[in-house]
C-alpha cells in the first residue's frame, strides 16, 4: 500500500516541476492588472450616477453579477480538471480541481449573499425560493460538498477521482443555472448581458457597463492568481507528505 | 436601513472575504513551501 | 442477457423483505403525516398536495437505493462484474438494475398516487398531472441515486457522504416536477414546458447515473 501511495505522491511533483516554474512567473501577471483593474472598477462603479429607479443599490451589481460568473466559470474549470483527472489520470488535473474549490466556494457564498443585500431594498426580501436563487445555492452545496469529500477521504488519488465523478454529475446544474430565468418566470430579472449579439445593443448604458465589466475582468484575472498560488500551494504539500514518508520509511 | 448601508454592507463583506481568502491562500502557499525546505534540509 | 439481469433483480427485490411494501408504506406515512402537520384545512391540503407527494415519493426512493449493489456484493458477483467488464457494458448493468430497482420501488409510488391524492383532497386532473410527473421523475431519481450507492459499496469511507452531495443534484427534478404536478391546480401555470425538461432531466440522468456509477464501481481504488 505504502508503495503505491509514495509512486503517486512521486508523480504528483515530479511532473508538474514545468508547472511549477511557470507558475511561479506567471502568477504576477494575473495578481499586478488584478489589482490594478479591481482598484480602478471600484472607483468606476462609486462614480457611477445612481440609477433612477433603483437608486443607489444599482451598485451591489457591480460586483454581483462577476461573482455570479465566476461561481460558474470556477465550476466550469473544475469539470474540465474534472475530465482531466477521470480520462487522462493527470496528477495535475486533480490538484486544480482541488485548489479551485474554496474559491469557488468564496466566490458563490459572495455571489449569494451581496444578491439578497441587492433583493432586500429592491423585492422587500432577503431570499425568496426563486429557481435562479435555489440553483446557486445548490451550485454552493455542491462546492462544500466537494470539499469535503477531499476532507475525508485520505488517499489523494481516490479523493480526487470521487470528487471527479461527483463534479461531473453535479455540472447538469451549471445549465440550469443560467437558463432558470428564461424557464421561470419569477423574481430574478433576466441577465442583462446575454450574449455578444446584445453587447452591441445592451439593455444596460455605458456608465454601468464599463465598472461592471472591469471589476469582473479584475476578478477573473484574480481568480487565476489565486487558483495557480493554491494549486502550487497543494503540489508542495504533497511533496512535503512524500518526503516525510519516504524519510520515515528510510529511518524505520 | 438605507440603501447606501446595503451598498457599503456587501461591498465590505465582499473586500473582506476576498482578501481572507487570498491570505489565506499566500499563507498556505508559504507554509507548505517552507515545510519543504525544511524536510529537505533534513535529509 | 440483461432481460435475465432485469428478471433476477425485479424478483429479488419483491422477496427480499418486501421492498415494494416497505417504500409504499413509507410514502404512505409521509403523506399521513402532512395534513397532521398542516392541519385540516381541505383547501390548502388540495393546493400543496402535489408538493406533498413529491417530497413522499423522494424520500421513499431514496430510502432503498442503499440495497442497489448490495445483494450482488454479498453473493460476489460485484468482484467479479468490476475485474472482467468494461465500463460501458457496466454502465448499462447499471441502468438495467436501476430500472428494476424502480420497478421494485418507484412503479408502486406511482400507482399508489390516486389513494393518496384522494387523503389530500386533491381534483383527479391534478392526480392525473402528478402521476405523470412522479413517473417520469422517480426513475431519475434512481438513475442519480445509483452513484450514491454504488460510491458506498466500494468506498469504505466518503461513501455515505458522496451519498449526500449527489442529494443536490435531485433539486432541478423536484422544481420541475412539483411545477408540472402543480399545473392542473394553478391554471397560470402549464404542464407541458416543465414536464418536458423534467424528460430531458430523466434523460440526461439515465446516462450519467449509471456511467458515473460504473465509473466508481470500475477504477476507483486503482
Amino acid at each position: 500500500m505504502s508503495d503505491a501511495v509514495i509512486n503517486s505522491g512521486l508523480a504528483a511533483y515530479a511532473n508538474p516541476a514545468r508547472f511549477m516554474r511557470l507558475s511561479q512567473t506567471l502568477v504576477p501577471f494575473f495578481a499586478l492588472p488584478a489589482v490594478a483593474l479591481i482598484a480602478y472598477g471600484l472607483w468606476l462603479s462609486f462614480t457611477a450616477p445612481a440609477d433612477y429607479q433603483q437608486g443607489e443599490t444599482v451598485r451591489i451589481m457591480f460586483i454581483h453579477v462577476p461573482f455570479a460568473w465566476l461561481a460558474m466559470m470556477t465550476y466550469s474549470i473544475m469539470t474540465i480538471a474534472a475530465l482531466g483527472t477521470l480520462v487522462w489520470r493527470h496528477p495535475l488535473a486533480d490538484v486544480a480541481g482541488k485548489a479551485a474549490l474554496p474559491i469557488g466556494a468564496a466566490f458563490t457564498a459572495l455571489c449569494l449573499i451581496t444578491g439578497s443585500l441587492w433583493g432586500r431594498p429592491t423585492w422587500g426580501t432577503y431570499w425568496v425560493w426563486d429557481a435562479r436563487l435555489t440553483s446557486v445555492l445548490v451550485l454552493f452545496l455542491i462546492y462544500l460538498g466537494l470539499i469535503a469529500i477531499h476532507r475525508a477521504i485520505e488517499d489523494k488519488g481516490l479523493a480526487a477521482r470521487a470528487a471527479a465523478i461527483v463534479t461531473l454529475v453535479g455540472s447538469i446544474n451549471l445549465p440550469i443555472i443560467k437558463y432558470s430565468v428564461q424557464w421561470w418566470n419569477t423574481l430574478h430579472q433576466p441577465a442583462s448581458i446575454s450574449s455578444l449579439k446584445r453587447l452591441a445593443n445592451p439593455a444596460l448604458p455605458p456608465e454601468y457597463l464599463w465598472p461592471l465589466f472591469t471589476i469582473a475582468i479584475g476578478l477573473t484575472l484574480l481568480f487565476f492568481a489565486l487558483h495557480l498560488t493554491a494549486m502550487r500551494a497543494e503540489i508542495w504539500s504533497r511533496k512535503a507528505d512524500g518526503l516525510s514518508r519516504r524519510m520515515a520509511r528510510q529511518a524505520g | 436601513m438605507d440603501q447606501a448601508t446595503f451598498v457599503t454592507l456587501s461591498y465590505a463583506i465582499s473586500s473582506l472575504v476576498i482578501s481572507g481568502l487570498a491570505l489565506w491562500i499566500f499563507l498556505s502557499a508559504r507554509n507548505a513551501k517552507a515545510k519543504v525546505d525544511q524536510l529537505e534540509k533534513q535529509r | 442477457m440483461m432481460a435475465a439481469l432485469y428478471l433476477r433483480d425485479v424478483r429479488l427485490g419483491f422477496r427480499s423483505g418486501g421492498g415494494a411494501m416497505i417504500a409504499v408504506l413509507f410514502f404512505m406515512s409521509v403523506i399521513i403525516m402532512m395534513p397532521i402537520a398542516v392541519g385540516p384545512d381541505l383547501k390548502l391540503l388540495a393546493r400543496l398536495g402535489p408538493a406533498f407527494l413529491w417530497v413522499g415519493a423522494l424520500l421513499a426512493s431514496l430510502l432503498g437505493l442503499e440495497r442497489l449493489f448490495q445483494a450482488d456484493r454479498e453473493d460476489g458477483s460485484l468482484d467479479h462484474l468490476r475485474l472482467n467488464t468494461g465500463i460501458p457494458e457496466l454502465a448499462l448493468m447499471v441502468f438495467v438494475k436501476c430500472l428494476a430497482h424502480w420497478t421494485v420501488t418507484g412503479l408502486p409510488l406511482v400507482l399508489a398516487v390516486p389513494l393518496f391524492g384522494l387523503f389530500l383532497n386533491m381534483e383527479p386532473p391534478a392526480i392525473l398531472a402528478a402521476m405523470a410527473a412522479l413517473a417520469v421523475g422517480t426513475p431519475a431519481i434512481a438513475f442519480i441515486g445509483a452513484v450514491g450507492a454504488a460510491a458506498g459499496v466500494t468506498l469504505a469511507r466518503g461513501g455515505l457522504l458522496v451519498a449526500i452531495i449527489i442529494l443536490p443534484v435531485i433539486v432541478p427534478v423536484l422544481i420541475f416536477g412539483v411545477s408540472a404536478a402543480n399545473a392542473a391546480v394553478d391554471p397560470s401555470q402549464a404542464f407541458l414546458p416543465p414536464f418536458a425538461l423534467l424528460s430531458a432531466l430523466c434523460l440526461f440522468f439515465a446516462v450519467t447515473g449509471p456511467f458515473a456509477a460504473a465509473v466508481f464501481l470500475k477504477g476507483i481504488d486503482e
